[in-house]
């Protein structure tokens, strides 16, 4: 279906150069990142655990929230999840677009040398996509004007990660974790990354699985752009595409695995079943719709509390809704069989209280949709 | 469309479409003294290390006596210099008189794609 190179070319590093004050900036900040998603969600929790014990019930939703909204740790919880994004962008010398946009030229000029050797098939752009609404409406993340609004968003995108996940030393750490709950005695010959981004997840596959033919599909033409020089970096070959996931142009029956990382909170709940049902048209009888998202631990109305509140602090705007879709029914409407969803117990992070019982922060689900 | 955003509270009720919230409006103005003293703490800690830095520079004759109290910037540096403290006065004091307009903006248009599952179906949009 696609050439393959038996040996890509080979780019030299696309490397932003980082001050030893950008450095240190930065870690300061993840470091405030750890002990807001650390020792303080340790004395929310305590506080709320006290404000909750005399009640003749268990706190549904609306009192938990009416109990985490007059705690002083919460208050500080919710200007640090807004506001560290702010600092982590903004800051006029150190922000994470400053930095980028000081080395812009030299940057486009490797990102466009990058893209001009890429063969026809491995990187498709499309300047005349226009995103769904959906994807235009909310800057994900608080990046400002989105991811595809500026040729570097995808660099700044990025590097921001790093400081998304901080409690990863190995950022892709996260897709290895994935990988591994995959059935291992399949051929996944052809897969797919539902939503690549920059392509690490894609690149951690290839990595892995060097025989796989890899594909990514993405809204943002800088993301890909970025994705198409790390894999050259490489000498890895991808087929990168600007595509919106409800329109996808290969045939039926393409993918043996189609992988997804935290896409399906992003998405509002009237595009998710014709998300759905494309993937489902892509995939190979018997191929594996994979992946994992945020979720509400059943339950647990302080984790719950905590995690909705991410979607309106941090422009997750659409997660809200996305906990109450029944994705098992959706899939089963479509005609996915096999469906399962558990919980990604060894994703899932709690927060360690010595002598007590850890406290959930986040929670993840692991979905395996099987066609 | 979800219930606008309080502004009183931390608790937000919707995606922030208009001013930024505030989050802090209950902070103990004990707690800021007890974050400006930790910080003050950290400042002395690194002006005592400075101290030493140079006394030892000076000790070991890296550099002549007085070296860093009598340095003298030369026009280049002293532009560098003035240049250096407005953008540093400019970054934390401009933090005190920041206004509430969010740096990234949700369209307002948002709201027509907050609808759950349920309602979309059981409206028959699905």
């Amino acid at each position: 279906m696609n050439a393959v190179l038996k040996d890509p070319p080979q780019q030299p590093p696309l490397e932003v150069h980082e001050s030893r004050d950008f450095r240190s900036y930065h870690a300061f900040l993840r470091a405030a990142r750890n002990f807001m998603e650390g020792p303080l969600v340790v004395a929310m929790y305590g506080q709320y655990e006290a404000a909750a014990a005399p009640l003749p019930a268990a706190p549904d939703r609306q009192a938990a929230e009416a109990i985490m909204d007059e705690l002083l740790p919460f208050q500080l919880y919710s200007w640090a999840f807004r506001h560290l994004q702010r600092f982590k962008y903004h800051r006029p010398d150190l922000g994470i677009f400053a930095t980028v946009q000081a080395q812009r030229e030299a940057l486009l000029e490797r990102l466009d040398a990058a893209a001009a050797s890429a063969a026809p098939d491995e990187l498709r752009l499309d300047p005349a996509l226009t995103p769904p609404p959906y994807f235009q409406y909310v800057p994900f993340h608080q990046h400002t004007g989105g991811v595809t609004h500026d040729e570097l968003d995808g660099i700044c995108y990025e590097i921001g990660r790093r400081t998304t996940v901080p409690s990863h030393s190995d950022p892709n750490g996260i897709y290895r974790l994935l990988f591994d709950t995959l059935p291992q005695d399949r051929d996944y010959a052809r897969v797919l990354d539902w939503g690549t981004g920059h392509g690490a997840a894609l690149i951690t596959w290839k990595d892995l699985h060097p025989k796989s033919e890899c594909h990514g599909v993405d809204l943002s033409a800088p993301c890909l752009k970025l994705a198409h020089q790390r894999a050259r970096e490489r000498g890895l070959q991808l087929f990168l595409s600007q595509q919106d996931l409800e329109h996808l142009d290969y045939p039926d029956d393409t993918f043996d695995l189609i992988f997804f990382n935290f896409m399906l909170h992003e998405l509002p709940p009237a595009h998710t079943p014709a998300l759905l049902r494309e993937a489902h048209r892509v995939l190979r009888p018997g191929g594996l719709f994979a992946g994992h998202e945020f979720d509400l631990r059943p339950g647990d109305m302080f984790q719950n509390v905590l995690q909705r509140s991410h979607a309106w602090l941090n422009n997750e705007t659409y997660s809200v809704p996305w906990y109450d879709t029944p994705i098992d029914a959706i899939a089963r409407d479509i005609g996915f069989t096999g469906i399962h969803i558990e919980p990604f117990e060894r994703l899932n992070r709690s927060v360690l209280r010595p002598g007590k019982s850890a406290v959930n922060a986040n929670y993840w689900n692991l979905y395996q949709l099987e066609k | 469309m979800p219930p606008r955003a309080s502004q009183k509270n931390a608790l937000l009720e919707g995606p922030v479409l208009g001013e930024e919230p505030l989050f802090l409006d209950q902070l103990p103005n004990d707690n800021l003294v007890g974050a400006l003293v930790a910080l003050t703490a950290e400042v002395y800690i690194l002006r005592e290390r400075l101290q030493t830095m140079e006394s030892e520079l000076e000790q070991r004759k890296v550099l002549p006596p007085h070296a860093i109290e009598r340095h003298e910037s030369n026009a280049a540096e002293r532009d560098a210099r003035n240049a250096d403290l407005a953008q540093f006065t400019a970054r934390i004091l401009a933090e005190l008189g920041r206004d509430r307009t969010p740096v990234s903006t949700i369209d307002p248009r948002v709201a027509e794609l907050m609808t759950s599952y349920a309602d979309l179906k059981r409206d028959g949009h699905l």
